[in-house]
């Protein structure tokens, strides 16, 4: 008979095997021959520690005249009983079972936590700031530990006792909530955000003093709870210098593992912009120079970008094709001399120059099916919206109708050798196009520069890619997981990158089907993605509170910003230079950084904005704070936000600039700056602002459904 | 951790076994279950929250809940689709009270010979003007201008007003006040507009039509233009004359569902921005009070007249805080009128409740300086109604809603409920609310004591 048939033997008592059906015994008969002996080889134990732990257990069954048990466990080991004589039982058999239960007892957790707090407290007041980080990666671990041992009492007690003395403004508030969803062992495992906390290390940035003194206090008292949360569970990163304050600990604290490493913002970036391409006149002979892009042309002062800025990247560090000028079409030619034209009217929003805005409401949409995404193309002329249905909207909204192929007769007729992409478009008869595809909500759209293509991603997990020309969609693009929370084009066309529940940021071409980059980083969904006005980099934000910036070239992160304190909702890049990132979440608060000056993160924080400044101790409800819209002037000198109750908030950022130059940007007590307002808060009727983006010329345009 | 609301009792667990057939669900496993349930509604409605944020909406929808259920590859449940909140009844009876969704039986023949089904309007996109140089301008796409600073200036003052409503009442000084009002209404009378145009009169007519008809969605739609729209001004002496001879007429009549669409109009009118009912309130307040302390509000004894108290005395509170001036002593003259049933010995038990509700909706000053006092009298008024008319449903229902509101509005009041110690003494609460109520509140808050 076959032994791999046989049942494992019963490790049970005696009493039981009398029980077992005759047939059971019968096999069991069988089964005390001894095996074929390839059988012994695959079982039996390797180290010596192995084996000792066996032996203890074979000894504890000994001691306890568990015959039957024990005989089965010689078979299974193939360690004779006499063996296990010769072998000194070093080990307890409570220790060797021991390892699975924890080593420590119950209420050991709280009064190493107690002890942590009063360290703290009894520290010194410049080290105090940096110590305090400690207290909610050691709580949320106690916490967790409580858990796996199964102390669930003991846990909720230890919640209830200590998370309110973190306050309704600690900056892992969210966090400290989502714990006490969790009451027991099972569903740890069931929580996103706690597994990842499980399994990765907090960081935590302190000085070697700090570190020290900690050190040494943790190990006089010999505290083994907290010397095996910082070991297993911290990642304590030291530097030399000056202690931080608790403002500064405050402006970095909030990402879902703390902030970043030291090292991890410390390699070279190339933030400048390229030099736009120069097509006013025609002139041939200029396509000739071997490096096509870098064409100069002496003018009077423009805005027009006519160089390389110094800091920018080699214009073929990432092939960009809406670059290379010997590409460009005549329509392309024409899209350029538009934009150069809008530049030369372009308002300076500054100082006494007024906003204008204008606001495309989407009407008569279900209130079941709003659009859940609005784009508007970068020339103001089509606006695209992704309903919650599955649909996406293409609308003309500069005044004429939207462009579409020539159909197939005309085609036929166009002389062959002038088939360019300009001779077999022609104006179609409508304003707006329906585009059918995605089976959930679209949740990302965005228009190429060129405006030939449209992206898309949503809720069933696939990015698409349309033709503006006609209107169908040319290939979807399978890979995310999970929805696609956010889809967005390179400046230059060509590349589009797509983020979503997955945590993964995916890079694609226009022309393949699999993605040429994927960034995996965040530890949580990735919900916006935006990328640099130079086309190299791209910038993502997350639930995990983290902004990351990315580089297209090696797919490397090479920021990574911290601060926020709830998701992160909305990005966008300053195009007038490229140093900036406004980044928005969905508690109202808004941060300014400057990604050119400095590798230190604390210092990339220009700034922070919140929606709820100004108004007095009337505090809006933080879902309505919510910040659905953010965008800087094409002038640079406004960052405009719009929020979910549909107000549109400037602040004046030039202003923000000439003051931190001087270092004394004004700001309240809980560190927002203040009195940077632009203009009082501008409201819509009922419309969310799904969509904000300055014109060419700086007019505002916003975006969002009408709701009922 | 964790508030009573949030959790799921084994009670409801046992319900749910019961519905699909499962009657004898141990105590264990019933709590088991309960956790369980709890754990994962909480990470479907997180996860929902996330399908919500991204789609930008502000309110969850049953979309969502669809959404996140398949992103964790589970079958969604189908036929969850109303965008509207879910009206949820509440019924008590064998020592269990439950939450229940009213589930609305519909005639399928009438539904099918409703032929003419109308198409939705097709999606379009609208462009208008936001702001033109740093000015909204005034058109109907954008929302009214910014609120009137009133509001604030009148909730600033309280505290000073309510110094010296003390004085006015000492001196019984209430007449001048009134002549000042009137002067003003005179000056700004000349500007007042006093033919209407037609589609003025269409809207009037519209309005009214729709706010008292039987269809709730139009009402909905017609109360919010009332609540939102610019430029009704010139309909306002329409619009409240309307209401207060509405009220008065079906107050006589004991209609109480027409009161209630009339005092809801005047909610509306009084949440938008740009009206002013400071020439009207003359009209509007005597009806609302009304409805607060009217003897008799409805026909039957079934309907729930005392919500409409509830209602009528929020909104009474609202106008007192928005109105109130130094110079126009409102919320005296307001606490004057609504005092009287506290006083008089014939008094209903629905009058007394109305006084109490709308006493104690303009804030704790006035509970302090004129429910409290007024207590034990309350008691003994109570106690004679009581005996009078033992078996009588009107009065226990009465007393039932009495108690309660004491205990929600005066109780947080009244100085024993400060002691440090916390210990409830019958004795210092029949001193505070009299024998009779004094015992009743007694029971009743021992009982909310030992439900926590």
């Amino acid at each position: 008979m076959n032994m791999e048939e046989l049942p494992k033997p019963e490790l049970d008592s005696p009493e039981i095997k009398d029980e077992v059906p005759q047939a059971v015994q019968d096999v069991e008969e069988i089964g005390l021959e001894p095996p074929p002996a390839e059988e012994f080889s695959r079982k039996e134990p390797k180290t010596a520690k192995e084996k000792s732990e066996i032996a203890s257990i074979m000894k504890l069954l000994g001691d306890h005249g568990l015959t039957f048990a024990l005989g089965a466990l010689e078979r299974e080991t193939g360690i004779n009983k006499d063996e296990i004589k010769d072998l000194t039982v070093e080990t307890d058999v409570r220790q060797v079972l021991g390892q699975y239960e924890s080593k420590t007892d119950k209420d050991s957790y709280k009064e190493a936590f107690i002890a942590l707090q009063r360290f703290v407290d009894q520290s010194l007041d410049s080290t105090r700031a940096e110590l305090s980080q400690l207290l909610y990666p050691v709580f949320a671990h106690t916490y967790i530990k409580l858990l796996v041992n199964n102390y669930e009492s003991e846990a909720r007690n230890f919640y209830n006792e200590f998370a309110k003395g973190f306050g309704e403004d600690s900056p892992y508030i969210e966090d400290i909530r989502r714990l006490a969803t969790v009451t027991n062992k099972k569903q740890l495992a069931q929580n996103d955000v706690i597994t990842t906390f499980k399994v990765r290390h907090f960081i935590i940035r302190m000085t070697r003093d700090s570190l020290l003194s900690l050190k040494r206090h943790i190990n006089d008292r010999n505290i083994q709870v907290l010397i095996d949360i910082l070991e297993d569970h911290l990642f304590i990163d030291q530097f030399d210098g000056l202690p931080r304050t608790r403002e500064q600990i405050d402006a970095v604290s909030g990402g879902l593992l703390g902030e970043a490493k030291r090292d991890a913002n410390k390699s070279k970036i190339q933030l400048g912009l390229l030099r736009e391409p120069e097509v006013a006149e025609i002139e041939e002979d200029d396509l000739m120079e071997d490096e096509p892009k870098k064409k100069k042309k002496a003018r009077a002062p423009t805005l027009r970008k006519t160089k390389n800025d110094g800091n920018a990247p080699n214009p073929t560090r990432v092939p960009l094709l809406g670059l290379q000028e010997h590409l460009l079409t005549a329509g392309d030619k024409a899209d350029w001399l538009s934009y150069y034209k809008d530049l030369e009217h372009r308002v300076k929003l500054t100082g006494d120059q007024k906003l204008s805005a204008v606001f495309y409401s989407v009407l008569n949409a279900d209130p079941d099916c709003l659009p859940a995404s609005i784009t508007i193309s970068d020339d103001s002329t089509v606006l695209c919206a992704g309903f919650e249905d599955g649909c996406i909207r293409v609308n003309a909204i500069g005044g004429d109708n939207l462009r579409e192929m020539k159909s197939l007769p005309q085609l036929e007729m166009l002389d062959k050798d002038r088939l360019e992409l300009d001779n077999i478009l022609q104006v179609s008869e409508t304003p707006t196009r329906k585009l059918l595809g995605h089976t959930g909500a679209v949740y990302g759209v965005s228009i190429s520069p060129r405006k030939d293509f449209l992206a898309s991603g949503g809720e069933d997990g696939t990015v698409r890619l349309w033709s503006l020309f006609v209107y169908q969609c040319i290939i979807v693009h399978r890979g995310h997981l999970w929805p696609v929370w956010d889809v967005t084009f390179s400046p230059y066309g060509n590349y589009f990158c797509s983020v979503g529940m997955d945590r993964s940021v995916r890079v694609w071409v226009t022309d393949k089907e699999n993605p040429i980059r994927m960034m995996a980083g965040h530890y949580s969904d990735v919900t916006v993605c935006k990328f640099h006005p130079n086309g190299n980099y791209i910038a993502t934000g997350g639930e995990d509170r983290c902004i990351r910036l990315w580089d297209l070239l090696d797919g490397k992160c090479v920021r990574q910003l911290t601060g926020h304190r709830s998701s992160i909702s909305v990005l966008s890049w300053s195009t007038a230079c490229g140093k900036y990132l406004a980044t928005g979440d969905i508690g109202g608060h808004v941060r300014f950084w400057d990604l050119s000056k400095s590798t230190k993160s604390d210092e990339i924080l220009l700034a922070r904005f919140s929606v709820d400044e100004q108004k007095g101790t009337v505090k809006l409800p933080v879902q309505h704070q919510h910040i659905t819209s953010l965008t800087f002037s094409r002038c640079g000198s406004l960052l405009t936000a719009g929020t979910i109750k549909g107000e549109i908030i400037s602040w004046d950022v030039a202003r923000v600039l000439v003051d931190s130059e001087n270092e004394e940007v004004s700001t309240t007590a809980t560190g927002f700056a203040k009195n940077y307002r632009f203009h009082q808060p501008y409201r819509t009727k009922r419309s969310p602002i799904c969509f904000l983006q300055y014109s060419r010329r700086n007019v505002l345009l916003a975006a969002g459904p009408f709701s009922r | 951790m964790e508030t009573e609301e949030s959790s799921i009792g084994v009670q409801t667990i046992k319900l749910f076994g019961e519905s699909v057939g499962i009657t004898s669900i141990p105590e264990d496993a019933a709590r088991h279950v309960a956790e369980n349930l709890k754990f994962q509604l909480k990470r479907i409605i997180q996860d929902s929250a996330k399908f919500m944020r991204n789609a930008k909406r502000a309110r969850l929808s049953p979309r969502d809940v669809d959404s996140a259920l398949r992103a964790r590859r589970i079958e969604p449940l189908y036929g969850f689709t109303s965008t509207d909140y879910l009206p949820w009844r509440f019924a008590s009876g064998g020592g269990r009270e439950l939450h229940f969704n009213e589930d609305r039986e519909i005639d399928l023949q009438k539904f099918l010979e409703n032929t003419a089904i109308k198409l939705p309007p097709p999606v379009k996109i609208r462009a208008h003007w936001l702001v033109i140089d740093g000015v909204q301008p005034n058109i109907p796409e954008n929302p009214a201008p910014a609120r009137k600073p009133p509001h604030d200036l009148s909730a600033k003052k309280l505290p000073e007003d309510l110094g010296k409503e003390d004085k006015g009442k000492d001196k019984k000084n209430e007449k001048k006040p009134g002549d000042k009002g009137q002067t003003q209404a005179l000056e700004q009378k000349p500007l007042m507009r006093h033919e209407l145009s037609i589609e003025q009169m269409k809207y009037y007519q519209e309005i009214t039509q729709a706010a008292v008809g039987r269809n709730e969605e139009i009402r909905k739609e017609a109360l919010n233009s009332l609540a939102e729209d610019t430029g009704i001004h010139a309909m306002l002496p329409r619009f409240t004359n309307f209401i207060s001879e509405g009220i008065k007429c079906n107050i006589n009549e004991n209609n109480l569902a027409l009161i209630i669409y009339l005092m809801r109009m005047v909610k509306a009118l009084l949440d938008n921005p740009t009206l002013s009912l400071d020439m009207y309130l003359h009209e509007i307040i005597p009806v609302v009070i009304s409805c607060v302390v009217s003897r008799q509000l409805c026909q039957r004894i079934g309907e729930n007249h005392w919500a409409l108290r509830q209602y009528a005395a929020r909104v009474l509170a609202q106008i007192s805080k928005n109105f109130t001036t130094t110079t126009s002593m409102l919320q005296t003259r307001i606490v004057q009128s609504l005092q009287k049933p506290l006083d008089r010995r014939d008094a209903a038990l629905a009058q007394i409740y109305g006084s109490i509700v709308g006493l104690s909706e303009l804030g704790s000053d006035v509970t302090k300086k004129i429910i409290i006092p007024r207590l034990p009298k309350i008691s003994e008024r109570i106690e004679n109604l009581q005996n009078d008319l033992q078996s009588d449903p009107i009065h226990s229902d009465g007393l039932e809603h009495i108690l309660d509101q004491v205990r929600k509005r005066i109780c947080p009041e009244m100085p024993s409920m400060h002691q440090p110690d916390g210990v409830l003494e019958v004795d210092t609460l029949i001193t505070e609310f009299g024998p009779y109520l004094g015992e009743k509140m007694y029971k009743r808050l021992l009982g909310a004591i030992e439900m926590r």
